[in-house]
């Protein structure tokens, strides 16, 4: 018995990496009409990695600095590529995410999928694989692996289950993220090319910085890798194939396109670009952070003018997206705030407010996109405007979407506030027209208010008189993530002292390589 | 060893392919009863067992120098190994060309049963030959052996393509591959009479010595005579004519799409293999010092390749010209390997040094071929599978496949997964590669064309996966059982997956292929 929970531990991210994969053999082996069972293997083996998960949260250190639960093995020894992967305060916090918002997700599933269920499940499965593999892989070669593997399933998860334009969504999401991926390989062989030794470990090439003083080519490097960072995020200007993905995207697909496949992207800046291209980031920042206020003003703008729901959760997560870009952006900058160590401290708190708000923001437009989901199966329609006094019909669903909402408006006490808090503090500091970034706060307030105004306040109307309340399933996957919110939101500390860690951390990898600290 | 056990083992794989070439003719006309399928069965027999021998070849320690050491002592086997060498590129294609020509005679026996009427014995007997021919393709080591070969490899698919006496696709297929086979061949030709003019000599180590003070040269007048330029170019004309390259690629889409569809998969796998080694041998190998002559004119027709594969590909409503075009820009992306040769590569070439994993453009353009014969033969198992239902290879007739026979779409769907370049299937890893040797040498520019290039194949790719994922299927009915057709496809799939997922061994071994393929000119050889 001690010996198989010491090989738990040893073993515990590839557990919970491979987990999903094996329940999604084990539905491929189940007949096409065992409906039941294959709704089982699909609650199973996305409950087990969460449960892992759990007891990896539990079992990580904290105060420790250093990837956390390493595992590396041979995979091509010609190459340099290793199996490796570990999580520190960045990846933790994103892995266990992913395997809480995946496994409301399938709680979710049953209400909203009848047809062609066991793909529709299978694919689930090998998407949280390759979602938890991005964030865990500390090798480039296997990153890329598991970041092309996420994108295949949820092509297939957007153009078969989706709405009505969803052929069109399914192609514009795949081929809008190939762009940035192969961007991303170029850059990855570059910095294959000039370590020495080769390898691709992100850990070892973090150490050696083999694009140190070569100005052209770490530019280079990083406009590749923030290519494909910024169209996952995404960035305004490469925003476009979002509205359409994430609308057209059954309810599931939309919590985890909008709660992890975007995160996706912001954590590669935090893990590659921060510490691995300092200076190309450096030369960036400016950009970044304009860029960053765009997402947060024009997203909110756009988002207030939807009548469209879920068009509505969509653009807000392009608002909420700019202020993490924000904080990243803050942390790149330099004009001699590695030499300083109060700005330095600032960095650090701008970083820690981009990382909370990563998190925050997986799990509150994790629960709109299925607040939106329960709301559809019962009208068939999402335009705000023909709701109107549902609070009185659907008590439960109106305050937990009103909650929500609260959430997102970045209420303080709860989660969404701590990250637009931090990361505006500590941008503001560093420049101060990140100021600007409080228009968006506005913006967002308003049309958060305005759309729980629309729909559940004022008089009932005929048309909506009969709809029950929320089913056990919705219940089930959307209190978990209530109580998490309020949890992030009341006791911060918590998560800020995991991701905390990784920040100091990261940013002072920077500053050595700068040459302030 | 006896020059007589010099001769098999050096011949071992050939000979066989002859005997039972030959043993397909004879039982026709003996048992003229025989079932068809027994044809079939020994055809695969026949490859099956080439296979065998070629890695028999491989297993017996040192079998080349002890070939050559017996040679010193022979003349007529001295003879015959500056001709026909039996080295690790030969042997290395030849496991891939065996590979492909297994699964295309595992999809052959279902269409033949189908499609054919009268003739199958001829059929099958044609393709052992066409086989055959390859093998001597990929191991030709002089100029006149190599272009018998192609010869022999062109006479056999043109006869193949238009096999389809009812179809006139099928005779405009053959017609128009016979044409411009035909003419690109008098054009290599020529080129080679001016090589003969320019060296002295048709022997391909013989070259390479001449044109060795050349080494890394990029200056003027091409670091080698003009005439011998002029004909290597010519000579392309002649190579890139089996591979379809552009610009000898105008056959390539007729001929696909009217060729009987085994016959499609024979030239877009196992020719194109037999083609890309020859290019290799001939522009590294023979001619590799005087790479500043023919390098430039291939990194251009590299990317013009590619690009104008895939963008032809975009509007292709018929699946077997879809898999033409691709074929055409799948070679686009190995010409990059070439493009971005170098000349430590000669100096492994001639067994002066041995490559380090990170000379990735020859062995990668190895590795690419092998996983691109699985990914294709994959697809086209599906597609003959397709067409033998439907008796039709439009693209409409996908649509709803993964209803009608999710483990065929599947199939089809890792194929073309795997034909982008979606890891960690092999054909990420071949313009892995690809892409990594052009960066290294500092093409970026050719890098960026070929990622670009991966992004609009994705485009085409997909919407054959669109059409069998996301539309309903016309008809309920699932795809006819075939037990040939379904393990090719999972084969190849399997394949795919093993070589992608488990690199290593394939990569060190194409590595370890690419050592000492051209005879070191330091060695006194007699």
């Amino acid at each position: 018995m001690e010996a198989l929970e010491q090989w738990t531990y040893q073993h515990l991210l590839s557990l919970i990496l491979w987990s999903p994969v094996v329940g999604a053999l084990l539905i491929l082996l189940t007949p096409k009409t065992n409906v039941r069972q294959v709704r089982f293997w699909a609650h199973l083996f996305t409950l087990l990695p969460l449960i892992l998960s759990v007891y990896l949260w539990i079992a990580f250190n904290p105060y420790q600095p250093d990837m956390q639960f390493m595992e590396s093995l041979e995979w091509i020894p010609a190459l340099g590529i290793r199996y490796r992967l570990g999580v520190d305060g960045l990846s933790l916090p994103l892995v266990a995410l992913t395997a809480l918002l995946t496994f409301v997700s399938v709680v979710y599933s049953p209400t909203a999928i009848q047809v062609r269920e066991k793909e529709y499940y299978a694919l689930f499965l090998l998407l949280e694989t390759g979602l938890v593999g991005t964030f865990m892989a500390l090798d480039f070669v296997l990153f890329y692996v598991f970041w092309e593997v996420s994108l295949v399933p949820m092509y297939f998860l957007i153009g078969i289950w989706g709405g009505p334009n969803r052929e069109y969504a399914a192609i514009k999401f795949f081929l809008y993220t190939l762009v940035g991926s192969v961007a991303m390989l170029l850059s990855i062989l570059v910095l294959y090319f000039n370590s020495q030794p080769r390898t691709f470990g992100m850990v070892d090439l973090i150490q050696q910085q083999p694009l140190a003083g070569r100005g052209l080519l770490q530019v280079l490097a990083f406009l590749g890798f923030y290519l494909a960072f910024a169209i996952k995020v995404p960035v305004f200007p490469f925003h476009t194939w979002l509205p359409d993905a994430h609308v057209e995207a059954p309810t599931a697909g939309s919590v985890l396109l909008a709660g992890i496949l975007l995160k996706m992207g912001t954590y590669g800046f935090v893990r590659v670009c921060l510490p691995l291209l300092p200076e190309g980031s450096q030369v960036f920042w400016a950009p970044m952070a304009v860029l960053g206020l765009i997402n947060i003003i024009y997203g909110s703008l756009v988002a207030m003018a939807q009548d469209d729901l879920k068009k509505l959760v969509a653009y807000s997560s392009i608002g909420h997206m700019g202020f993490v870009m924000l904080g990243i952006a803050a942390a790149a900058m330099d004009g001699g705030a590695f030499a300083d160590p109060d700005r330095l401290e600032y960095k650090v708190i701008a970083l820690n407010g981009a990382t909370f708000q990563m998190i925050a923001h997986g799990l509150m437009t994790g629960a709109m996109f299925l607040l939106v989901g329960v709301i559809y199966e019962r009208a068939h329609h999402r335009d705000i405007n023909r709701f109107g006094g549902l609070w009185s019909q659907m008590v439960v669903y109106g305050s937990l979407f009103s909650f929500f909402a609260m959430g997102e408006l970045g209420l303080p006490g709860l989660a969404g506030f701590w990250g637009e808090f931090l990361s505006v503090l500590g941008s503001f500091q560093l420049f101060q027209w990140a100021g600007l970034a409080v228009i968006g706060i506005v913006i967002t307030a308003a049309y958060f208010l305005w759309t729980v105004q629309r729909m559940f306040l004022g008089n009932p109307k005929e048309e909506h008189g009969n709809y029950p309340d929320m089913n056990l399933q919705e219940h089930l996957s959307l209190w978990p993530l209530a109580l998490f919110t309020f949890l992030a939101g009341v006791y911060p500390k918590g998560l800020l002292t995991i991701i905390h860690t990784a920040m100091e951390n990261a940013v002072s990898q920077m500053a050595k390589v700068l040459g302030g600290g | 060893m006896s020059f007589k056990d010099a001769f098999v083992l050096l011949l071992g794989p050939e000979l066989w392919l002859t005997y039972w070439g030959f043993a397909l003719l004879i039982v026709d006309m003996v048992a003229p009863r025989t079932p068809r399928k027994a044809f079939g069965l020994m055809t695969l027999f026949a490859f099956i067992g080439g296979l065998v021998l070629v890695v028999f070849q491989v297993a017996v320690p040192d079998l080349p120098d002890r070939i050559r050491e017996v040679s010193q002592t022979n003349d007529l086997l001295y003879w015959l190994i500056t001709t026909f060498s039996l080295d690790g590129l030969g042997s290395f294609s030849k496991v891939a060309i065996f590979i492909g020509a297994i699964l295309i005679g595992l999809v052959t026996v279902d269409y033949v049963e189908k499609n054919l009427t009268e003739a199958i014995p001829e059929f099958y007997a044609l393709m052992v030959f066409a086989v055959l021919a390859l093998c001597f393709m990929a191991s030709a080591v002089e100029l006149i052996t190599l272009f018998l070969a192609i010869e022999f490899a062109s006479i056999s698919s043109y006869i193949l393509a238009a096999y389809l006496k009812a179809d006139a696709r099928s005779s405009e297929a053959g017609m128009k591959y016979f044409l411009v086979g035909a003419t690109t061949t008098a054009v290599g030709l020529y080129g080679m009479s001016l090589i003969y003019g320019g060296t002295g000599t048709t022997y391909l180590y013989h070259i390479s010595a001449q044109l060795m003070p050349n080494l890394g040269q990029t200056g003027v007048a091409f670091a080698a005579p003009l005439p011998v330029v002029i004909g290597v170019l010519m000579l392309l004309a002649t190579l890139g004519f089996k591979v379809a390259l552009v610009p000898f690629h105008g056959w390539c889409p007729d001929a696909y799409e009217g060729a009987p569809t085994p016959i499609t998969a024979f030239l877009s796998v196992a020719s194109k293999i037999a083609g890309m080694a020859a290019l290799v041998r001939v522009l590294s190998g023979g001619f590799g010092p005087a790479s500043a002559g023919w390098q430039s004119v291939l990194t251009f027709l590299s990317v013009v390749t590619m690009t104008f594969g895939n963008l032809g590909a975009l509007w292709q409503t018929n699946i077997k010209r879809l898999m033409a075009y691709s074929s055409i820009s799948q070679v686009g992306y190995l010409l990059i390997g070439l493009a971005a040769f170098s000349p430590s590569d000669f100096r492994t070439l001639v067994g002066l040094s041995t490559f380090q994993p990170s000379d990735m453009a020859l062995p990668g353009i190895l590795y690419f071929l092998v996983g691109y014969a699985f990914a294709n033969m994959g697809a086209f198992a599906i597609i003959i599978w397709v067409e033998n239902t439907e008796g039709a290879v439009e693209l409409d007739r996908f649509d709803g496949l993964a209803q009608r026979s999710p483990v065929a779409a599947a199939l089809l769907t890792v194929a073309f997964l795997s034909l982008i370049g979606i890891p960690p299937l092999a054909g990420f890893f071949g313009k892995f590669f690809m892409f990594g040797a052009a960066l290294a040498r500092g093409l970026g520019w050719l890098a960026i064309a070929g990622v670009l290039n991966s992004v609009i194949s994705a485009f085409y790719y997909l919407e054959v996966v669109r059409r069998m994922y996301f539309l309903a299927p016309k008809r309920e009915v699932g795809l006819v059982k075939s037990l040939f057709l379904s393990s090719a496809g999972v084969v190849g799939i399997l394949g795919t997956l093993t070589v992608g997922v488990l690199m290593e061994p394939a990569y060190q071994w194409a590595m370890a292929s690419l050592f000492d393929v051209v005879f070191s000119p330091g060695v006194a050889f007699r």
